[in-house]
Order: structure tokens, then sequence, then C-alpha cells
């Protein structure tokens, strides 16, 4: 273990502000609170990283001199780099990575992590310099071979993508991330050949959301509709509120409504038609106020997801007596946004069917 | 479905409302998250998320689920707190006519004045209660600490940026001081939590510590109140330190 002291530098303007619970526009315009933040940041990170440091802030410099009193330290710091990276916090973890890089050139967590991190940032040569590096030097380390792949990937280099994540899955088949991004790639070509691999993918990684949605875009590729919904289904509940979950509920819709319409040949679908020449008349009576209560709360309700398909009576209401089917209220509802808001997009077409209950309505009540 | 700890205290909501609680995301809303709480009119709790923050989503749910656990603390007096409108539109023109004399066009500095006001009663009427929701928070939900601390650091951020040169410039001192003054409360409140001093330096670089204290002070006096009093009390108490008694009135409803 060297006990040389590391000197790590960086711009004071290079620091990553995000890191701090002060606005950058405040920072920006107080140079005396940006010292005294960033010392206050630089001194607490390396205090938890052990050893001992000195940090000095000299006009546009910030100069650390770290340390470290065991190989224990050197880890520690690593993995407080790690958590800066997942924090995105690229900027701040460089300038230690590089440092880092320099003094243990094989280090394998900090090849690993800093070879990521380029990869990350679009600088493939780097990064694949790095791993390349880390692969020559621990040829059994799966993960560095993943890696590889990635940045092969990334840097449009499909062959040696394949040759590199393969490499990874020979060494452990049990990756999940090896099987998730070699299932990905594959699934460019033939989803049926990627399938096996997203599969257990998702098996070995049931809280990583994007695996769960490679795998239900693939089983929807292949014509896996219902397996497909389930895992959108497990996917949203990784993360109800992320963007991913908002792609699944879209799909969810659209194969709900493929199984529905597939159940009618005709494309018309007769049970549609009723309930919504049901919800007219109820509408009708209940004027347009509980219209909006009722038809909000089932749009509220559809956010978990209402099932279609499904022809028990299964859902009730606060707002309306009775219990009903998934089918009947996304009827109703479709009924009464045509009445609150005829304009908005309720996710599901049943324009046809409400027409034919519109006129089977309004002839009835012409009689 | 939401985190295991979310989901424990949305159904802690429904348990003592009788009334679920639905989640959306909506980029129109202009916080974090926000909260309608359930009547018979709308017979499900809202509680929506801007986008911008969804990474925070199942803290953000869970704060407000602690907020409507808060409100509903007594079913027969859920408290509604509600803007005196005379009052508020004096001060409105009030602030428009001294923004707009640092040479902002009248338009423009009324729409300023407008939004100041009603941004410091906003504050006014959450931040208490989300004081006691985060006390609630670290007692039921353990899990969510992490995603509560990258939250709170990120609103300690958006906060601290009322105190740019800029904003310090135009922004009427009346409705300054206030702010600064919840927010080096709030600021306290988090570092005695998180640990974190850091927080602290652009309220204590400006002078606002002592004045934070004192409002932090007056929540804990009446931390042993049951809700929903500690909540109303604290709002009093604070609104009578910020000379802010006569911009609010309390209506209270019956549960329906």
């Amino acid at each position: 273990m060297s006990s040389e002291a590391l000197i790590f530098e960086f711009k004071l303007d290079d620091f990553d502000f995000d890191l701090l619970p002060i606005a950058n526009e405040l920072l920006m315009a107080n140079l005396d609170l940006r010292e005294k933040a960033v010392s206050l940041y630089c001194e607490d990170y390396f205090k938890r990283a052990g050893g001992e440091s000195n940090i000095k802030i000299d006009g546009e410099y910030v100069t650390v001199q770290w340390s470290p009193q065991s190989s224990k330290d050197v880890d520690a710091a690593v993995e407080q780099v790690i958590e800066l990276l997942s924090k995105g916090a690229y900027r701040q973890a460089e300038p230690i990575l590089r440092t880092l890089a320099a003094h243990y050139p094989e280090h394998p967590d900090v090849l690993f992590n800093y070879g990521m991190m380029l990869s990350d940032q679009g600088k493939m040569d780097e990064a694949i310099e790095l791993l390349s590096r880390l692969t020559a030097i621990d040829r059994k380390n799966a993960s560095a071979w993943n890696a590889l792949g990635i940045a092969y990937l990334r840097n449009g280099q499909s062959d040696n993508a394949k040759k590199s994540l393969k490499q990874s899955y020979d060494l452990d088949p049990e990756n999940g991330y090896t099987l998730r991004n070699l299932g990905g790639l594959l699934a460019k070509e033939d989803p049926r050949e990627a399938l096996p691999f997203l599969k257990r993918a998702v098996g070995l990684l049931p809280n990583d959301q994007q695996a769960q949605y490679g795998y239900a875009l693939c089983l929807v590729q292949i014509g896996e509709q219902k397996e497909a919904d389930r895992i959108f289904k497990k996917a949203i509940d990784i993360s109800p509120y992320s963007e991913i979950s908002e792609l699944c509920r879209a799909e969810r819709t659209e194969i709900a409504q493929n199984i529905m319409r597939a159940t009618a040949p005709s494309g018309v679908r007769v049970d549609v038609v009723m309930y919504c020449k049901a919800a007219l008349e109820k509408f009708k009576k209940f004027g347009l106020e509980k219209t909006s209560t009722i038809t909000a709360e089932i749009a509220l309700l559809g956010r978990q997801g209402l099932d279609i398909n499904n022809p028990d009576k299964k859902y009730t209401l606060n707002s309306l007596d009775g219990e009903f089917t998934g089918l009947q209220l996304v009827s109703y509802m479709y009924v009464g946004f045509k009445k609150i808001a005829p304009d908005r997009d309720v996710g599901i077409d049943f324009s046809e069917e409400y027409n034919m209950a519109l006129k089977l309505f309004e002839g009835e009540g012409a009689q | 479905m939401a985190a295991p700890d979310t989901q424990k205290i949305m159904d802690m909501v429904e348990g003592k409302t009788g009334y679920g609680v639905s989640v959306l995301v909506d980029d129109k809303i202009t916080t974090p998250a926000s909260m309608v709480s359930a009547r018979s009119s709308v017979p499900m709790h809202l509680v929506k998320v801007n986008p911008k923050y969804e990474k925070y989503g199942d803290y953000l749910v869970a704060l407000q689920c602690a907020m409507l656990l808060i409100k509903w603390g007594d079913p027969e007096r859920i408290p509604d707190f509600a803007i005196i409108d005379k009052n508020v539109a004096y001060l409105q023109d009030k602030f428009a006519k001294q923004v707009s004399a640092k040479g902002m066009p009248f338009d423009t500095a009324r729409q300023y004045a407008n939004m100041i006001v009603m941004g410091i009663l906003q504050q006014l009427n959450s931040l208490p209660i989300q004081f006691i929701s985060m006390d609630m928070i670290a007692d039921l939900c353990p899990g969510l600490r992490l995603l509560q601390e990258e939250s709170v650091n990120n609103e300690m951020r958006e906060a601290s940026a009322a105190f740019t040169p800029q904003i310090r410039k135009i922004t009427p001192k009346e409705i300054f001081d206030r702010n600064a003054t919840m927010n080096a409360a709030y600021a306290i409140k988090w570092s005695r939590v998180s640990g974190d001093t850091m927080v602290l330096l652009p309220y204590r670089s400006l002078g606002y510590l002592n004045r934070g204290e004192k409002l932090l002070e007056k929540y804990e006096a009446l931390s042993t109140k049951k809700d929903p009093d500690r909540y109303i009390e604290t709002v009093d108490a604070w609104a009578k330190e910020l000379e802010m008694e006569t911009w609010y009135e309390w209506h209270y409803r019956k549960a329906e």
C-alpha cells in the first residue's frame, strides 16, 4: 500500500454544484458561499473515505491532498465514487477516478467504474481502452466483459459487442445485466432468439424496470400479448411514476383493445354498445355534475388498470351503486367524457359502439 | 403499485378516511406534488405528482398521504386554509406598486406580486404540515429515508434560489423576509434530522437563522398537540410571528 499522498485538483467552477443543497444561481453569485460550500463538501467527502485530507481553494482551483492510511481507505474512496456516479455526478467523480486510475492503474474497481463512467459520457475510445485493459488483467470478470460489450454497442461495433457480451455470458450465465444486454442486442435481429435471455434476465433482476419493459416488448413482437401485458404491469409496479411506466400503460391499453377486438370479428362489440346505451340513460338521469364525478372516479381507478377482458364484476365505485366489469366501467367512462370533455383522448376507441348506442338511445327517446 | 412503505401509508389513509388514494402524474402543477382531499363530489383522494420530480415520487406521495392523515385527524373538523380575498387583493395591489416602482412594467409587476403573495401563503399553509408529515414518515416509512434526503435536498436547493441578487432586488422586503424566515426554519429542521450543516450556509450568511429558529421553537412547543390542532395552531403561531394573521382564515368541514 502506497502511503504517498494523492492530489485531486479541479477547477472550482467545474465542481458539480448539483450535489449541494444550495441553488446554483446563488452559488454563482456569491464566491464566498461557493468556496465555503465546496470546501465543506470535500471535507465531509474525504472524511468519510478515511485517511487524512487537506483542502485548499486558491483562486480558480480546488486542491485536495488525500493520504490514504490503508488499502481499505482506497476501497472506501472507490465506494464513495460509485455513490457519486449513482447520483449522476460525473463532473465530481471524474477528477477522483482520473487520479485514482493514475495511481492504481490495475485496480479493477477503479478501471471498471472509470470505464463505465466514460462510456456513459459517450467518451467511447477512452472507455473501450480502459475496459479492454481491465478484461486483459482480469479475464474472468464477467461484469467487465459486459461493460465492454455495452461500450462497443454504444460505439456502433455490434460484432465486438456481441463477442464481449457472449464472453460475459459464458463466464457467468446468471449475470442478469449481461442477459438483459445480450437479449436486447439479439432482439433487434431475432426476438425469438432473444427471448430466453430476456426471460432469464427478468427473473434475476425482478426490480429492473428496463429489463421488464424490454422483455415485455419482445413478447409483443412474437405475439404473446397476454404474457406481455402481465410483464408490463409488473414493470409499472416497480416505479409507477416513471416515463417507462407511462409507455407500459400505453402498451397495456393497446393490448387490451387488441384482445377485446379479437373477440368481435365483425369489429363491433355488442356488449360495449349496450353498456354505452346504459350509460347514456344513467347520465341523462343524473345530470352533468354527477356524470363528472362518476367519470372522474372511473378515470382514476383506471390509472391502476381496468381489466376489460375479464367478464367478472369485480369493481365498485363510491359514486355509483353496483358491481361492474372492467369493460362496463370503461364504456361508462367513454360516454362520460363524451358528455363532459368530448375532445379528450381517453386512450380507447369505442366510437363505433358509441355512435350505435347513441342512435338506439335517441331512437327510443323519439318513440 | 407504490413502494411498500408508501403503500402502507396509502392504506392507512383509506382506513382512516374511508376513501382510497389515487395517484396521477400531472405536468401542470407548479409544486413537486399536490393533493385534493376526497369529498362526495371527488370520491377519492387525489395525489398529483409533477413528472419533473418523478424520481422522488414514492416519498412525495407518502408525504401527501401523511398530510391527509393530519388533516383528517378529526373527521368532524377537517380544516381548509382559506385566503381572505379582500385583504390579499390589497396586499397584491400594494406589492405590485412597489415592484413596479423598481422599474418593472405594471402588468408584469402585478403578475409577480400576485404570484409571490399566493406563494408566501402557500408556504405558511404547507410548511408546518410538512414538518409534521416528515416526522410521521420518519416513524412510519423508514424505507423512504434516502428518497426523503434527496427530495428535501432538492427542495433546499430550490428554496435557496430566492437569495439570488436578482430576486432579492425585485422582491418586496416584507415578502422576502417572511419567505427566508420560513425557509430558514425548514433548513434548521432538516439540518437536525440529516446532520447536514451545509443547508444552513445561505441562511447564516444573510442572518435569518435566529428568525427561523423562533418558528421552529413554536412548532416544537405545539408538537404534542393532537391532529389537526397541531397543524392549525402552528400555522397560526407562525402567522402571528410573521404578521400574517389577517391574510387567511380557517374553514372547517365534516367528512362526507
